[in-house]
């Protein structure tokens, strides 16, 4: 029986259910706060204290940029996907992606290519971070930040090598807006980068660090050889011992710390060593040159054609990359020695390079066509596997007025269609979003 | 009456307040504590406004009102049929026999209610004595109509569906033909008109993508919510954290068709909206079996049966030459092979000598006859204290691959308790433990198809598979074992007979065991030679808790009021360790026998919303109702500066006729409502991601840029109105439903590329699109024939859906593939350019360089919505002397493209015939020449996909009852059932319906994708 006196007399039962209730809803009462374990907040990377990790994050950012990582069917770097462009690498499986950059023609929505200038803006950007962040904890002249201006410069010579001309660089304010960048050209991109070089130059001469220093100065060199300034390249890597290399390095704690040629030749195949590429190609397989191992791993398995020479330059997960060498300096130095007139001493700079290797001296060259080939031999060579091929290629078309046709590999490509006429690789579509970027103002048929 | 008009007033001010004040300022508190202070007084002023006549009422006596419900002539007892009070809060269900009881009746006159699904809704007059016993008997008659079908709503009670302008379909599951239906995502296909399933596969275990009239969204989920007895449980569409190539269970499919009784399809936010942040893309709100007031029924049943693969795969083709463009594996090198093909022999680089064509999976044979058992039953039964249902069974499947198999086992054991007259108690609970081995396919070196159709024109050392044949991808061992537990109590106090409250607790968790086991040395590809483990565990929890309080009131002889305030809170909960590791020690099957490339992660999201909620009911003469509701919402997931979420709606429905013989009965109605998606769970904060960095001969930690800030970030709503009529005619023989629906999603959540320069994540959440769907559904049901010995029912249904994409801002089309999300067209829609124009020799050849088509962005073109834009089903069930059944259901789908990634894939890798085959269809070879010159060249192969498919068939003979007494049954069916029996199609490849990506949100394709297969079962069903 239920009624209203009923109600009145069961009052207290009903109270009770009433507390019950009540008690349930604060039970489930509804704290919103959640954490996220999983991620690093702003907060907990303020400050000096966080400096060891804010640089070992820019090192980290630049090696997976570089060299790559290893994540079985992509992973590329700039290594391989420039190397792959120009004459060092073919593919050996049948990505649309990868064969489009072998065979010169890159449309602009070839996730590789996406991938690798992904990785190299993240570098950038995390180097940027990095300085500031020395620079606001009051540790302006510390290597770390000699460190991550010089992996910033490096990062811009290498966009300026092997990108078209007309590369934004955009930048991101703390409340979350954006600062779209504006096309810089090749030439722009070398001065922005030869700037951080001389700044972590001072840096690191101020700091006595003489690694910093050589990395810089290396650095710095190149830019100036990419801008053609030889005589100023040469000034630049003065006094760095022939000796000197500064490498990534790489564990295999991690996928993304583990060296990405190695992955992607030796493990996964997809990339091998090529032979006379596309005819201009050099034969580097075919020379047998010391500086170049290779171990013939039979027949690709994706493709079922490709022959597969992986070079034991990087045969481990762990084998370091080189980024700037005493070796490159002295190949600086030379060519500088060849602009200037010089092909003797150019040539007595490569035989003393060679010598440091043991290897036989090279013969005098007797045409500026044949010393600037066999210029640009030496250091394809000395610098296989290090992201300065392809820029080397378009410098033989920019500063030695060589035809595209007759440096790039060319004609009939192994897959099925001809090479096309690129000899840069576009931006991405990924920028078309920022409203500066001007498709116009990147050519990659422009060396 | 100044004091209540006051209440009513400043209830309704409220009401229109929160409505134009999305962010009141108490409901944000620094601390983050979610106070509900404004909506909870709300609530209270509007209850006890609407229910302060009733007050005076309550203080008379009670008494008892019992009766029994019987079918129409056959006088047959009807159970489990609902009885109410109209116009208050009481009800009950009929028992085995047909009876029912309610007591703490208000004394006096009262309309009792019988209602129950496939039947004409009944009213009677009854005068309850005080003190007392009034006996009611009411028959009730079959009707195709389903105005009188009741459904549960978000708050917990009940309503007609004649009560709701929001068109919300329920679907008895028990007369479905489970013969022919193996999970839930075949309960659901066909069944009702706008809801799509696409089955992706025809692998054992394989998911389905649902959409309930169309994508709301570009970036979220769109898949439908889903409730299992008010309580929320994980959609998750595609859950595997192991890649096999493109195919993944969906959680949807744990749930056990055996165990439901019926579920309604809250088709949008019109019908939705009281679920608030989590209902745009519609619920599936699914109610299990109860027992039944009476003696011990048991039910057991068997079903075995077959799957068979019977698709015509194509053969790998090949130009014979002696002069080979490269070698082939088994042809020695530079011999004589196939590798020449018509553009290579156009080019002058090699003659075709002869044309091989080899059909590598036909030859090798890598399919089985699967197998199929499930065994099961359940006992159900109960006194007037409490009802029981229990149940439990096994399954056991063998797929067509010999690594594809499912074993699962279901138990379910739903108790009511009813230990007052005033109190209900329900606890509903499900568990579930499978365990799946899915085999390597789609987009996959280890494939099945993958390396079949990508083989070599010859059998070579790999039996002609490429790059490894089934001896080695067959010891690919990938399996998911789960064990969920769904569980609801639900608890419901009549405190007046005017008041009453509803409570459900509900809690549903998923522990996942995905894993990966490849032995040393029994695959030779890449670094698969060294054997690995992978071990991941997840757990999913759902926590759900409802409250609602609800007061009716009978405001005057006409006009009824349902007046409801609730809270619901809502926490998802997922957590992950995953591990992984290379050089496997031979034998081991677990992580401790790895011994290389070692991995560990972990994963921590956690999401909470809470919302409340008023609603108001009014009702005239039981013939026209209007409904008002608000709900409003935080989540954790809402950037910092955005506050409350509130979703409205509102809904009328008028019954013109109720009752007549050629029109029996005619409603309008008309739906608008509101509700909504949150952002994922980390999208409106910055954040920086861990890395393990290799520096100065050590490992360290570092950080990588993770995600950028959004604090305005908001949900994505969407609002959806609708209108339609539902009618009964032809002497209650057929029913016809039509509902126009309008959507329209804004703040849509877009996950909008971002700038590579920027150096940071590749996309950013930002609420800035729109998008629309707009259609049309018709369920026309009727039963020509109703004899003695031959009644006939037959069900059409028919839907389109028109979906644009309204906005994204400024945004560039956002493009994928051969898909993009592009304004003005359907979201995801096909894009590409096809071959301009075709040059033909005189002989009648394609000559060299005569396909002229372009890649370039300025000739691409629109060619297609990757979603059906139309569907249909035709059912039928024919009963012959009550003994036989057959059944049958026919599905349409239409409207939409399919990227033929298979052949473009095998053209541009000289495989197909249009390549190598001079004989082809010149447009064939046109698009081959285009695929294989240009890898960007996709727009030859989006085909059309309409199909119709023959889904299912089902004969079924009910043992006379003669027999029976020997079985010691009181029924006896046995049912051969069949599904996928045929395929009308125009569309080249193996199945139009497939995509390579499983369930994936947009990206549709067929690519080197197992088509549906063939069940044939035998299904025995003995009730005792």
């Amino acid at each position: 029986m239920t009624s209203s006196r009923n109600i009145f007399r069961n009052g207290m039962r009903h109270r009770r259910a009433a507390i019950a209730l009540a008690g349930l809803l604060a039970l489930t009462a509804c704290n919103l706060d959640v954490v996220t374990p999983d991620v690093v907040p702003p907060s907990s990377i303020a400050g000096a204290s966080a400096l060891p990790t804010l640089l070992a994050g820019t090192v980290g950012d630049f090696s997976v940029a570089y060299t790559g990582i290893n994540n079985g069917n992509s992973g590329e770097g700039i290594v391989l996907n420039s190397g792959l462009f120009a004459d060092e690498f073919v593919t050996a499986d049948y990505f649309s992606t990868h064969i489009e950059i072998d065979a010169r023609r890159v449309q602009v929505p070839n996730g590789s290519n996406n991938g690798v200038l992904r990785s190299l803006f993240r570098s950038v950007a995390s180097s940027n971070t990095t300085a500031q962040r020395y620079a606001d904890a009051g540790l302006t002249n510390d290597p770390g930040r000699a460190r991550a201006l010089s992996l910033g410069g490096f990062v811009y010579t290498i966009v300026a090598e092997d990108y078209c001309s007309g590369v934004p660089f955009s930048t991101i304010n703390d409340d979350g807006s954006f600062n779209p960048g504006t096309p810089e050209s090749t030439t722009e991109m070398l001065a922005i980068a030869v700037a951080k070089f001389d700044s972590a130059i001072t840096i690191a001469t101020v700091a006595r660090d003489d690694a910093q220093r050589y990395l810089a100065a290396v650095g710095k060199g190149r830019a100036l050889l990419d801008a053609g300034q030889f005589a100023a390249a040469a000034v630049a890597v003065q006094g760095v011992p022939v000796s000197f290399n500064f490498s990534t390095e790489h564990g295999v704690i991690d996928p993304r710390t583990e060296n990405g040629v190695y992955a992607l030749t030796f493990v996964n195949s997809r990339y091998t060593t090529s032979d006379n590429e596309g005819g201009n190609g050099l034969a580097f397989i075919g020379a047998n040159d010391p500086r170049l191992p290779f171990m013939s791993l039979g027949t690709s398995l994706y493709d079922g054609q490709t022959k597969l020479f992986a070079t034991t330059k990087y045969g481990s997960y762990t084998a370091p990359v080189a980024i700037a060498t005493g070796i490159e300096a002295g190949l600086i130095t030379a060519e500088a020695s060849l602009r200037a007139g010089n092909p003797t001493g150019a040539l007595d700079l490569l035989n003393a390079l060679r010598a440091t290797s043991n290897l036989d001296p090279l013969p005098a060259q007797t045409t500026p066509t044949a010393q600037q080939d066999q210029l640009f031999s030496e250091r394809a060579f000395w610098l296989f596997g290090t992201a300065h091929r392809l820029g080397d290629l378009r410098r033989l078309v920019r500063q030695y007025t060589r035809a595209q046709s007759s440096v790039f590999p060319s004609g009939r490509y192994f897959k099925g269609t001809i090479y096309g006429d690129q000899v840069a690789f576009p931006v991405p579509q990924t920028e078309e979003g920022n409203p500066n970027f001007s498709r116009a103002a990147c050519d990659p048929t422009k060396a | 009456m100044h004091s209540l008009s006051s209440a009513r007033g400043a209830a309704a001010r409220g009401i229109l307040d929160m409505a134009q004040n999305p962010a009141p300022p108490r409901f944000q508190p620094p601390n983050g504590v979610y106070v509900m202070t404004r909506l909870v007084r709300l609530a209270a002023l509007t209850v006890l406004t609407l229910a302060l006549p009733a007050l005076s009422r309550a203080q008379q006596a009670a008494g008892t009102v019992t009766g029994h419900v019987t079918e129409g002539e056959s006088r047959r007892p009807v159970a489990n049929a609902q009885v109410f009070l109209v116009g208050t809060t009481m009800g009950t269900r009929t028992d085995a026999s047909g009876a029912y009881r309610i007591g703490g009746a208000p004394a006096g006159p009262a309309t009792v209610r019988v209602t129950l699904l496939g039947y004409r809704s009944v009213t009677r007059a009854v005068s309850v004595p005080s003190g007392g016993t009034v006996t009611q008997d009411v028959s009730i008659v079959a009707s195709p109509s389903i105005l009188s079908a009741v459904v549960t709503t978000a708050s917990g009670t009940e309503q007609r569906r004649r009560e709701n302008g929001a068109y919300v379909p329920t679907v008895g599951v028990d007369s479905l033909p489970k013969a022919a239906i193996q999970n839930f995502s075949e309960v659901l296909s066909g069944r009702t008109a706008g809801v799509s399933v696409q089955q992706s596969s025809g692998t054992t275990g394989g998911g389905a993508r649902i959409r309930i009239r169309g994508s709301n969204s570009v970036s979220l989920s769109n898949e439908p919510l889903l409730i299992i007895d008010g309580v929320r449980i994980d959609n998750n569409p595609s859950s595997s954290s192991i890649d096999v190539g493109g195919q993944s269970p969906s959680r949807l499919n744990d749930i056990n068709p055996e165990d439901i009784e019926s579920f309604d399809v809250l088709k949008g936010p019109a019908a939705s909206a009281l679920y608030g942040t989590a209902a745009a893309n519609g619920v599936i709100q699914i109610t299990t079996k109860r027992g039944l007031i009476g003696r011990t029924t048991w039910t057991a049943f068997g079903e075995a049966g077959s799957i068979s693969e019977n698709n015509p795969y194509p053969p790998n083709y090949g130009g014979w030459t002696r002069t080979p463009i490269y070698d082939i594996p088994g042809f020695a090198t530079g011999a004589p092979n196939p590798s020449c093909n018509l553009y290579y022999q156009a080019q002058g680089f090699c003659t075709i000598d002869s044309l091989q064509a080899y059909n590598t999976i036909l030859e090798s044979h890598p399919f089985r006859t699967g197998r199929r058992q499930k065994v099961g039953g359940n006992v159900s039964g109960g006194s007037s204290l409490a009802t029981y249902f229990l149940s439990g069974d096994t399954e056991k499947e063998a797929g067509v691959y010999r690594t594809s198999s499912l074993d699962r086992l279901n138990l379910r054991g739903n108790v009511a308790a009813h230990p007052t007259q005033n109190v209900d108690l329900q606890i509903s609970t499900g568990y579930v433990q499978s365990n799946l081995q899915l085999p390597q396919n789609d987009n996959n070196y280890f494939g099945v198809i993958s390396d079949g159709l990508a083989g070599y024109p010859g059998n070579g050392p790999t039996q002609g598979y490429n790059p490894i044949g089934p001896d080695q991808f067959e010891n690919v061992d990938t399996r998911q074992q789960i064990n969920r537990f769904t569980g609801g109590a639900n608890g419901s106090w009549r405190m007046l007979p005017w008041l009453s409250a509803n409570a459900t607790l509900g809690l549903d968790v998923l522990n996942r065991f995905d894993s990966e086991t490849l032995q040393p040395n029994v695959v030779f590809f890449s670094d698969a030679a060294l054997g690995h483990r992978e071990s991941n565990r997840i757990e999913t929890t759902n926590v759900t808790t409802n409250y609602a309080l609800s007061a009716r009131n009978t405001l005057s002889h006409a006009l009824n009021s349902l007046a409801q305030v609730g809270y619901q809170f809502q926490r998802t909960l997922d957590q992950g360790t995953f591990a992984f590791g290379q050089t496997l020690t031979a034998g081991t099957g677990s992580l401790t026998g790895v011994n290389s490339d070692k991995r560990l992660n972990e994963s921590y999201q956690d999401n909470k919303t809470a919302g409340g909620f008023v609603t108001e009911q009014l009702s005239y003469h039981d013939k026209l109702f209007v409904i008002g509701t608000v709900r409003a919402d935080k989540n954790s997931a809402f950037g910092k500066n955005f506050g409350t979420a509130t979703y409205p709606a509102a809904s009328i429905s008028y019954v013109v006729v109720d009752g007549g013989d050629r029109l029996s009965q005619l409603r309008l109605r008309s739906a608008y409502g509101e509700s909504g998606l949150r952002p994922g769970i980390l999208s409106a904060i910055a954040y920086s991601t861990p890395v393990s960095v290799r520096l100065d001969s050590a490992d360290r930690a570092g950080i990588t840029v993770g995600n950028f800030a959004n604090p305005k970030l908001k949900a994505e709503k969407t609002r959806e109105f609708e209108l339609g009529f539902d009618a009964a005619f032809l002497g209650d023989r057929a029913s016809l439903d039509v509902t126009y629906y309008s959507k329209r999603s804004r703040d849509a959540l877009v996950l909008r590329p971002l700038p590579i320069s920027l150096g940071g994540p590749t996309s950013q959440f930002v609420n800035l699109g729109s998008v629309t769907n707009r259609g049309f559904e018709v369920n026309f049901t009727t039963i020509p024939i109703r004899m003695e010995h031959v009644q006939l029912g037959l069900t059409f249904t028919a839907s389109n859906n028109k979906n644009n994409l309204e906005s994204i801002g400024d945004l560039k089309p956002i493009i994928f593939g051969a898909q993009r999300h592009e304004p003005g067209y359907p979201l995801g829609g096909y894009w590409g350019t096809t071959v301009d124009s075709v040059h033909v020799s005189a002989n009648g050849t394609l000559s060299p360089d005569s396909v002229f088509f372009s890649t370039s962005e300025s000739k691409v073109r629109y060619l297609g919505s990757a979603l059906p834009t139309r569907q249909g089903s035709l059912s039928g069930d024919l009963t012959l002397f009550k003994i036989i059944r057959l059944g049958s259901l026919f599905e349409y789908r239409g409207g939409n493209k399919l990227e033929n990634d298979t052949e473009q894939f095998r053209c541009a890798f000289s495989l197909c015939r249009g390549i190598n085959d001079a004989s082809a269809p010149l447009a064939e070879q046109a698009n081959a020449e285009a695929a294989f010159s240009s890898s960007n060249f996709i727009g030859g192969y989006i085909e059309d996909a309409s199909f119709v498919k023959w889904r299912e068939l089902t004969i079924g003979v009910s043992v006379p009852e003669r027999f029976l007494g020997s079985m010691r049954a009181t029924t006896a069916t046995l049912t051969f059932g069949a599904r996928n029996l045929h395929t009308w199609t125009k569309y080249s490849g193996l199945d139009p319906e497939v995509n390579g990506t499983g369930q994936s949100n947009f990206v549709t394709n067929d690519f080197l994708t197992q088509p549906q297969v063939r069940y044939y079962t035998m299904r025995l069903n003995l009730t005792f």
